[in-house]
């Protein structure tokens, strides 16, 4: 029976891990995208890469949001905290991006299992 | 390409992980030669097939039209728990030396950059049979990009890669 328990709970764990379609290592790393590309993605004083690019989340800090900054200088927040719920603790347990919202003010995108994109420019 | 091939493959895979050790992938994320004639605006996804040959995932990212190729170089060995009696049922697996090279093309096929990391993990084998069940469609996607780029696709090649993916790094 413990067995049983042991294994289901194993493979209902693999089914969690693929989130972002045609990216290797999907449960382990975050895909950040931008339109236009180029920007410099950083949490804090750090920068993690430009877009389009991938960060493991080993490399990053969980609760913290991101910046995209792009060639102009325009800057555009990725916060976090706005979700902060149960669903949000279950995507941080197994592999998923937090929840969050982008700086409506200065620019559109969305923030998904897996995947943060940011498009210049208030609507 | 047919459930029981893929089936087939993933058999082959799990039945490798009684073995000592296999080496897995391309051996081309390893050269570094390979990364340094590569120039941002230049360089095309044609070139990047050339050099590096039929991909092992493929990624578009919708918004942008950007496409991303990804290619690892995997080193397998069984995990030493995994000849523990009955402790080896529950904790038994592999543990992976993996590289991994992922190239970024813009909308018009034209490459922007190249990322490359290396890691090391112990993937549990029970773990590995779950993501074996759960077919991520990788192999289909690669003929598909083969197709659009009018490039003959390997699919056994890509069934096995795509296998390796499954089993290894998600």
């Amino acid at each position: 029976m413990i067995r049983a328990s042991m294994i289901a709970a194993t493979l209902a764990l693999g089914g969690c891990a693929s989130l972002s379609e045609g990216t290797m290592e999907p449960s382990q790393a975050v895909l950040f995208t931008s339109a236009p590309s180029g920007a410099y993605v950083s949490q804090g004083p750090r920068t993690l890469c430009q877009t389009p690019c991938q960060v493991r989340r080993s490399e990053m800090r969980v609760m913290e949001g991101y910046t995209f900054t792009f060639a102009d200088g325009e800057a555009v927040e990725v916060d976090l905290r706005t979700e902060a719920n149960g669903a949000l603790l279950g995507n941080i347990l197994f592999g998923g991006v937090l929840g969050g919202a982008v700086d409506l003010a200065t620019g559109r995108g969305f923030v998904r299992e897996g995947h943060v994109h940011v498009e210049q420019g208030a609507e | 390409m047919s459930t029981i091939k893929h089936a087939a493959l993933v058999a082959v895979s799990a039945l490798g992980l009684t073995g000592c050790a296999q080496n897995l992938g391309t051996q081309a994320v390893n050269d570094f030669g390979r990364f340094t004639a590569l120039e941002a605006g230049e360089t095309t996804v044609m070139d990047v097939h050339r050099s590096f040959g039929q991909p092992h995932a493929v990624a578009v990212i919708d918004e942008t039209g950007e496409r991303m190729w990804s290619y690892a170089s995997l080193r397998a060995r069984t995990n030493a728990s995994t000849y523990i009696p009955f402790v080896g049922m529950v904790t038994g697996g592999s543990d992976v030396d993996a590289t991994v090279a992922t190239f970024y093309f813009d909308a018009s096929d034209r490459y922007l950059r190249a990322e490359r990391n290396e890691q090391s993990r112990y993937k549990n084998m029970w773990l590995m049979m779950g993501d074996s069940m759960t077919r991520s469609g990788e192999a289909d996607r690669v003929c598909a990009e083969m197709a659009r780029l009018d490039l003959e696709c390997d699919e056994q090649a890509a069934m096995q890669n795509a296998a390796n993916i499954d089993n290894f790094l998600e």
